[in-house]
């Protein structure tokens, strides 16, 4: 810190000749004179001192009959004194801080994150187009409007923010991925069944329940009946509510799984050699750094794009563009009978996992695999334990449905 | 009774070494002797003599002093 600060206000190496040195340094600390790094080298005393300093150690060094012999200058003052005739010099530095301060009142940069059923690029796309195109003025982009616009035109999103950070417009959104959002209702209905099975739990939280667990269901059959009755003592309906139905009901279901795939395959033999070409982007003008190879059959092209900044958020309107070829021969192969046999296995396993992931269980799978000379097929269904309930408009029950709900016994008090 | 320490009380020289590469000296009058091989200097009733190779004085401000080299000894002489 201190080495900072003698940078910036200049500082100068001296020698001192005198009989009586350590009388010169005693006043320049009774003075509060700065001085440091003091060495005696081959009867030479060598120190450095602050460019304040030295002048105002003037009258000390007549006092003691010190002479001061200038080694060397150094600090900020010194170095602007040097180069004050270089005007062009100080001019192009003046220009280029005035380029960097106004590059940096754009937006050269959008980010999204959060997103998972909309793409990245679909985002930056409707935002370009519609609200922040890449180079505009930071102080035109209203963050609140494009929030507004991004909730109202993407159904999905359930939370969206957007900032500035430097030249970075930064859009962070939460998609609504809970299913169960988006059974709520706010009117009066029923819970039905999505998928035909047999009921093997049923927890009502409102509502009438019209199943119970063991159940045979078909789909669409109603579940839980948002409407209420009450019921007086001689078993005659006095009120009906008309309630949000609420429950979580799951039932045993059936799902068919069918995969085949041809034993024979082609498969890429990548060559050691790579070739790589270079081109910016200016201002989204594209210009080559060297020539490009144009892609033809048997070869891979792979771009990668790398934006320019100073520091972390501060983006230039720059980027390089780097573009890998590889060339590769096609071979044919085929996969054995215990290989293509053990592939099969593995996307039933994917299928499992994506069953599991969607919050279902599998109870068991039903799924025969065949090999053949030609190709592999698997064929079968799973049996699954799933959450079955979803809401529709309020219906009335049929009399079936009511005399199943009237009290079998009169009330007595 | 308060309980002060010698440098407040009798204006004793206070020292503070780290290792044998630095030496810091407060409450001193003042440089009487220099060289690369020793440092004299006098406190307020005694001198202190510091002797090592290579003395270098990092800052000397006011009555604080900042000695680097390869420090012998310390000595304090009535």
């Amino acid at each position: 810190m201190q080495s900072l600060k003698h940078l910036v206000t200049g500082y100068i190496e001296i020698e001192l000749e005198s009989a009586n040195v350590e009388r010169f340094l005693n006043l320049c600390a009774k003075q509060e004179i700065e001085i440091w790094n003091f060495k005696r080298k081959e009867k030479r005393n060598l120190c450095y001192i602050t460019r304040d300093g030295l002048k105002r150690s003037e009258s000390l060094r007549k006092k003691t009959h010190t002479n001061i012999h200038i080694i060397r200058k150094a600090g900020l003052p010194f170095f602007l004194c040097k180069y004050r005739k270089r005007k062009l010099f100080v001019l192009g530095f003046c220009l280029c801080l005035c380029l960097l301060f106004g590059l940096s009142q754009f937006v050269w940069e959008i980010n999204v994150s959060g997103n998972v059923s909309y793409t990245k690029e679909d985002i930056i796309k409707y935002v370009e187009r519609n609200h922040v195109s890449l180079g505009t003025l930071k102080m035109k982009v209203d963050c609140s409007d494009l929030e507004e616009e991004l909730r109202v035109n993407y159904d999905e999103i359930a939370w969206v923010s957007c900032s500035l950070n430097g030249c970075r417009l930064s859009i962070h959104m939460k998609e609504t991925l809970d299913k169960n959002t988006k059974n709520n209702a706010s009117k009066p209905c029923d819970l039905v069944a999505s998928k035909s099975g047999v009921i093997t739990s049923i927890v009502t939280q409102n509502g009438t329940p019209l199943v119970q667990k063991g159940d045979k269901v078909k789909k669409g059959d109603t579940l839980i009946t948002g409407n209420i009755y009450i019921y007086s003592d001689s078993n005659e309906v006095l009120e009906t509510h008309k309630e949000i139905a609420e429950g979580t009901i799951r039932a045993k279901t059936r799902a068919s799984y069918e995969c085949s795939f041809l034993r024979s395959y082609y498969k890429k033999e990548y060559k050691k050699r790579k070739s790589y070409t270079y081109a910016a982007y200016i201002c989204g003008k594209r210009i080559p750094l060297m020539p490009g190879i144009r892609q033809t059959e048997g070869m891979d092209q792979m771009t990668e794009e790398y934006p320019l900044k100073i520091g972390k958020t501060f983006f230039l309107p720059l980027y390089i563009e780097k573009t890998t070829t590889r060339r590769f021969d096609t071979v044919k192969q085929e996969y054995g009978k215990q290989e293509a046999y053990k592939k099969a296995q593995k996307k039933i396993q994917k299928k499992i996992r994506e069953f599991e992931k969607k919050g279902m269980k599998v109870i068991s799978n039903h799924i025969e695999i065949r090999v053949n000379d030609r190709k592999c097929e698997a064929k079968g269904f799973f049996i699954l334990e799933e959450p079955i309930g979803k809401i529709r408009a309020i219906k009335d029950l049929s009399k079936e449905q009511e005399n199943q709900l009237k009290p079998t016994e009169e009330v007595t008090w | 009774m308060l309980l002060l320490s010698g440098d407040v009380l009798y204006g004793d020289v206070l020292i503070r070494t780290i290792g044998n590469r630095e030496v810091e000296v407060e409450n001193f009058r003042g440089i009487i002797n220099y060289d690369d091989k020793k440092l004299i200097l006098q406190g307020k009733r005694q001198l202190i003599i510091i002797s090592g190779e290579c003395l270098v004085i990092l800052s000397y401000m006011d009555n604080m002093i900042r000695l680097q080299g390869t420090i012998c000894d310390i000595e304090f002489r009535m």
